[in-house]
């Protein structure tokens, strides 16, 4: 008969499973054979729990990448669209002060002409303002909180909807959109799907070729799991070998054409989203010819 | 220091109305020729190379976000080897020398004035930097 006494700073589980296989604290063989089992019970234990933590690792430095990965491209985003924004905000304020001064001046001279002139510039200052202000907020809205909802869209509906958000800009003028759906109803995100043709058909008739009116031809049709959007239209076009024409990014207006209003985010939301959404964008275009628009969005058939 | 001829280049409008009405405070006898374009500014400037044959001034507004004021400065340095009596003041919105750091390589910039362009600036940097 042997006895053996475990070292003061045992491991407790240890101490018990002692304590279990051998209960008078005697040698057996039975003792022993139950003692290797729990023994290896524990190193069973033991290992599944590691491989379970190196999962929950894995997975969690794969979430954290993710987001990590968003925080950066959203902080770059940030970065030179607050760049961009103070230094559109501090030229205007900067001609702000300039009229001011100006009509300090020209008051004391009672030159109606001028003071007119001024009062006018004034207002256009304020106005190319505000329309930078209110582009501001529409994106700081719409980059947070794009509804990638999914729902059963009417394509009548969707017609209506968009005409509704273009229409200003059709008013008073023979610009026209035409309409090609292919599908009655389709399973879309609408917000993605509106937010992406008012930009485009917008951009096409801000870009109208000043001679003729505007002709924008929207398509829609799914395809093999796929959803095609075509934007064309008949408008100034644009040369694509010049590297100013980097119309996808923000802040970027055509560098052809830069008396068009604009605040040159449109097509970076619209590429954003795009990207999100795992879609894909093909651009043509042709000076004096037009703008043709392509995007193709994988269709989720669950 | 006089000029024979000064020239604005500014995208936005209202910006070349007032600078022009500072510029004609300070130079009142001086032509002033304004462009709110670019290329159409290199365009001239190429066909009318007397232009450099006297002392003349850029105004050129440095618009970040677009690229605006290198490409002018760009398309002068390829087009003359050095044209010695032209000045270019560079306007700017910005005061951050990260931002001005690639047109200070060009010699023919002899300063800068952050926006918004009084008479006051302009005779200071003029004086001072000439």
């Amino acid at each position: 008969m042997a006895s053996y006494t475990l070292p003061e700073n045992s491991h407790r589980l240890l101490k018990r499973q002692l304590k279990k296989a051998f209960p008078e604290g005697q040698w057996s063989k039975e003792n022993m054979d139950e003692f290797i089992k729990l023994v290896n019970n524990s190193y069973t234990y033991f290992d599944e729990d590691r491989k379970l933590n190196q999962r929950a690792e894995s997975i969690s430095s794969k979430e954290l990448e993710y987001i990590n990965n968003q925080l950066f491209e959203k902080n770059e985003f940030l970065d030179s669209f607050n760049h961009g924004l103070a230094h559109d905000i501090k030229n205007h304020s900067s001609n702000l002060e300039g009229l001011v001064q100006m009509l300090k001046k020209y008051s004391k001279r009672v030159d109606e002409q001028k003071i007119h002139t001024i009062a006018q510039k004034l207002g256009t200052s304020i106005h190319q303002m505000n329309t930078i202000l209110n582009g501001f907020i529409y994106l700081s809205r719409a980059e947070g909180r794009i509804d990638t909802q999914y729902s059963i869209i009417n394509s009548i509906e969707l017609k209506e909807e968009i005409l509704l958000e273009v229409n200003y800009l059709l008013e008073e003028s023979e610009n026209r959109v035409e309409f090609d759906f292919n599908i009655k109803n389709l399973f879309f995100s609408p917000h993605i799907l509106r937010i992406i043709l008012v930009n485009l058909i917008s951009n096409s008739i801000k870009f109208k070729n000043p001679n003729s009116s505007a002709i924008v031809k929207v398509e829609l049709n799914s395809f093999n799991n796929y959803l095609n959007i075509s934007v064309k239209d008949n408008g100034i076009g644009m040369d694509l070998n010049n590297p100013d024409n980097q119309i996808f990014s923000l802040f970027n207006r055509n560098a052809d054409n830069r008396t068009i209003k604009g605040y040159g985010i449109g097509l970076y939301m619209v590429k954003k989203i795009i990207e999100r959404n795992q879609g894909q964008i093909k651009l043509d275009s042709q000076v004096d010819v037009g703008t043709h628009i392509q995007i193709t969005f994988p269709l989720n058939t669950n | 220091m006089t000029f024979d001829r000064i020239i604005l280049l500014d995208d936005n409008e209202t910006t070349i109305f007032v600078n022009t009405d500072v510029v004609e405070e300070l130079y009142p006898n001086t032509p002033i020729i304004s462009y709110t374009r670019s290329e159409k500014f290199v365009e001239d400037a190429l066909r009318n190379k007397e232009w450099f044959d006297g002392p003349t001034l850029l105004l050129l507004d440095l618009n970040m976000p677009v690229k605006f004021g290198y490409e002018v400065l760009e398309a002068l340095e390829n087009e003359f080897e050095y044209l010695d009596d032209f000045h270019v003041m560079i306007l700017t919105s910005s005061n951050l020398m990260k931002d001005l750091e690639r047109s200070s390589r060009f010699p023919n910039v002899i300063g800068y004035i952050e926006k918004p362009l009084t008479p006051k600036k302009l005779s200071e940097r003029l004086n001072g930097e000439i």
